[in-house]
């Protein structure tokens, strides 16, 4: 512990150099990269990254999910004293849904069609013997209306069809609640929602780990969700850690070229004349481990440096008016060799160079 | 807008049954929309949006009510007529992979239109789709590529240039970023923008993003339970909104803070939008809305102009 990190004493759960590497049948993709990342009890971090950008698949492989053709090849992932990534799969499976709930964003992969809600949200207080039946019932009857279902006497002996989307993903959550795990991993849980839903869900689930402390990690492409939700964001890319901040430094002091881009892609309802920002070309699909920066064919910060060195995860210097030093802070780390020119130029540093 | 304007729906309606019931997934919309011109239509899922739209090119059949493109109302026209309207009239989808056939090259899809209307030799189609794909983005070469080999946003840039290809005045665009990551969304909007300046097209641009509406439109409808609840231009609707509706969908977009201290307190309107197999009496949204009255629940409000060019169906508004 410690190595610079600055890891307070509450940390819940702490990944370490994660790698994970998936066989296709045309050869081997890198799928996570030496991502290092830690969350604390009672706290809201958002993972935030596009499609292929390795947010889900760092979480599944901590948590043994990975499918069959997904390996981790190196990394540590502590949780409460243990190296998850070392613990026999029967071993897990006590943690699993115990002490770590899960949400889905497809509510498909996450309910069974042909179980009644009730039955589903008491399955895992049965299964990890966290309480007697009777018990378990009153209780997934609690989080059933803890989670804002409308007479959850009546929802409890619904099928999930008979559910809305809003609805079902309330249910899902009760399910990972279920046993008051100390972690919730929440992937993209109100992508599917229309927003006026997504908002509900969201506070629902903000107050409800508020309550127990429970920390949580939500993985989400929606800037906004992540802005306005989170404690603290990581952003990721190609399966690496470009920034990891605190809310207020992630909204006011962005540091990442790869975060000022979406930003700027992102669509404002208040600034419809905003010039559109596209970040051009595509992520990329890596077929060897990454050399320099993945982002830096995309980027138009990129220098010489950027193509042949990795950029390490480096602390961010204060401000030097706010901390008199300009000294390197613990809040704020970002994996970029041209971060400081970055950060002093902001929101201004994005212009669509095609 | 233009005096004629390229395209009116009016008071029409559209029903299925479901369950020996009857479902109206649109009830008498009406809308216009000029050469040139984008209109929005933004909506929660249910809302009957996509209906709309394919009515509109007449995929579904109206129960009732009038499709008036280009001077023809398309809902009395023959089929065959109908397929020479359709030239006209194209829609981008929400899905291409599934809108695109799995077993054609990408050149074959985008040609397809062409060679259903027989539009010239196999060598001019090949020119033709071609010089699209070179529009659209892409390089010759992705026309022998297959559609499961390209990108998400590569997808969807073919699926434009097969709307396209048969240079339509009217394209549908149903939900055609819901699939893509923001930084490819903002690529493709880009893109629509780029050719509907440089060809005159006409968008219906539907959406449940209300961001993304109001970046592409010139006007904006809102839709709830199958009937729009109000009408304007963009601005007007997203600085002016009069429906209640409208109001608490813009309130419920999580927009970027300009500081921390500016994060949404994620107040909620409680409730969801009701079973549109027992849509509630009077005005539909009065079940959810904070400043319903006695009236509410019993008449229906009609769209009416509140202000000049800005429709609202709101007894309050």
């Amino acid at each position: 512990m410690g190595l610079g990190m600055g890891l307070a004493p509450d940390t819940l759960l702490d990944v370490r150099g994660l790698e994970v590497v998936f066989a296709q049948p045309d050869g081997p993709v890198y799928a996570v990269n030496g991502a290092s990342f830690h969350v604390r009890r009672g706290e809201w971090l958002g993972i935030l990254g596009e499609s292929g950008s390795g947010k889900s698949v760092s979480l599944l492989s901590i948590l043994g999910l990975l499918g069959d053709n997904g390996r981790v090849t190196a990394g540590e992932a502590w949780f409460d004293g243990e190296d998850l990534l070392r613990l026999p799969e029967r071993h897990l499976r006590t943690i699993r849904g115990r002490r770590i709930g899960v949400v889905f964003q497809s509510v498909s992969a996450g309910l069974n069609p042909f179980l009644r809600v009730g039955a589903q949200v008491m399955e895992p207080m049965l299964q990890h013997h966290f309480c007697g039946k009777a018990e378990a019932r009153q209780r997934a009857l609690a989080l059933l209306a803890e989670m804002g279902i409308p007479d959850p006497e009546t929802r409890f002996h619904s099928f999930p069809f008979e559910l809305s989307g809003g609805m079902r993903q309330r249910v899902m959550t009760a399910v990972a609640l279920a046993c008051d795990p100390d972690l919730l991993i929440a992937d993209e849980p109100t992508t599917a929602l229309d927003t006026t839903v997504q908002v509900q869900v969201l506070r629902v689930l903000r107050d409800a780990c508020a309550r127990r402390r429970m920390a949580t990690i939500m993985v989400t492409h929606d800037i906004g969700v992540a802005a306005n939700v989170c404690d603290r964001v990581l952003v990721m890319y190609a399966g690496m850690v470009m920034e990891v901040c605190p809310i207020d430094e992630f909204i006011e002091r962005p540091a990442h070229p790869y975060t000022l881009a979406l930003r700027a892609s992102h669509l404002d309802v208040r600034h419809r004349r905003k010039p559109l920002v596209s970040i051009p070309g595509t992520a990329p699909v890596l077929r060897e481990p990454p050399r320099g920066c993945p982002f830096a064919e995309r980027c138009a910060f990129a220098a010489d440096v950027c193509r042949r060195e990795r950029p390490p995860l480096m602390p961010l210097a204060e401000p030097a008016a706010a901390a008199g030093t300009g000294a390197p802070s613990d809040r704020h780390w970002v994996a970029c060799h041209r971060a400081k020119e970055v950060v002093a130029l902001g929101d201004h540093a994005v212009v669509d160079r095609r | 807008m233009a005096i004629t304007p390229l395209l009116t729906v009016a008071d029409l309606t559209k029903s299925f049954r479901v369950r020996g019931r009857r479902l109206y997934a649109v009830r008498q919309a009406n809308l216009e929309l000029g050469a040139g011109e984008t209109l929005g239509v933004v909506g929660e899922s249910g809302s009957g949006k996509s209906t709309l739209g394919r009515c509109i090119l007449r995929l579904l059949v109206p129960d009732s009510g009038r499709v008036v493109f280009d001077g023809t109302d398309l809902v009395r026209l023959a089929k065959r007529d109908l397929r020479i309207r359709r030239r006209d009239m194209q829609m981008v989808f929400q899905d291409p992979l599934s809108a695109l056939n799995p077993r054609f090259t990408v050149g074959r899809n985008v040609m397809d239109p062409l060679i259903v209307h027989r539009m010239g030799t196999r060598k001019e189609m090949l020119a033709r789709v071609e010089a699209m794909l070179e529009r659209v983005g892409l390089s010759r070469s992705h026309a022998q590529a297959y559609p499961f080999e390209l990108s998400g946003g590569q997808q969807q840039r073919v699926m434009i240039a097969r709307a396209l290809i048969l240079n339509p005045k009217l394209v549908v665009c149903d939900e055609p970023l819901s699939a893509l990551d923001v930084s490819v969304q903002a690529q493709i909007m880009t893109l629509l923008q780029e050719l509907q300046r440089d060809w005159g097209l006409s968008y219906i641009f539907i959406s449940h993003n209300l961001a993304s509406v109001g970046y592409m439109s010139t006007r904006v409808a809102v839709m709830y339970l199958g009937e729009m609840v109000e009408r304007a231009a963009v601005d007007d609707l997203f600085d002016r909104p009069r429906h209640p509706y409208t109001r608490m969908l813009l309130d419920s977009v999580l927009n970027l803070p300009e500081s921390a201290a500016a994060r949404a307190p994620l107040v909620t309107i409680p409730g969801e939008v009701p079973s549109p197999l027992a849509l509630p009496s009077g005005c539909s949204f009065h079940t959810r809305c904070p400043f319903a009255e006695a009236r509410c629940r019993l008449s229906r409000p009609p769209l009416r102009e509140v202000a000049p060019g800005h429709w609202a169906a709101c007894h309050l508004a």
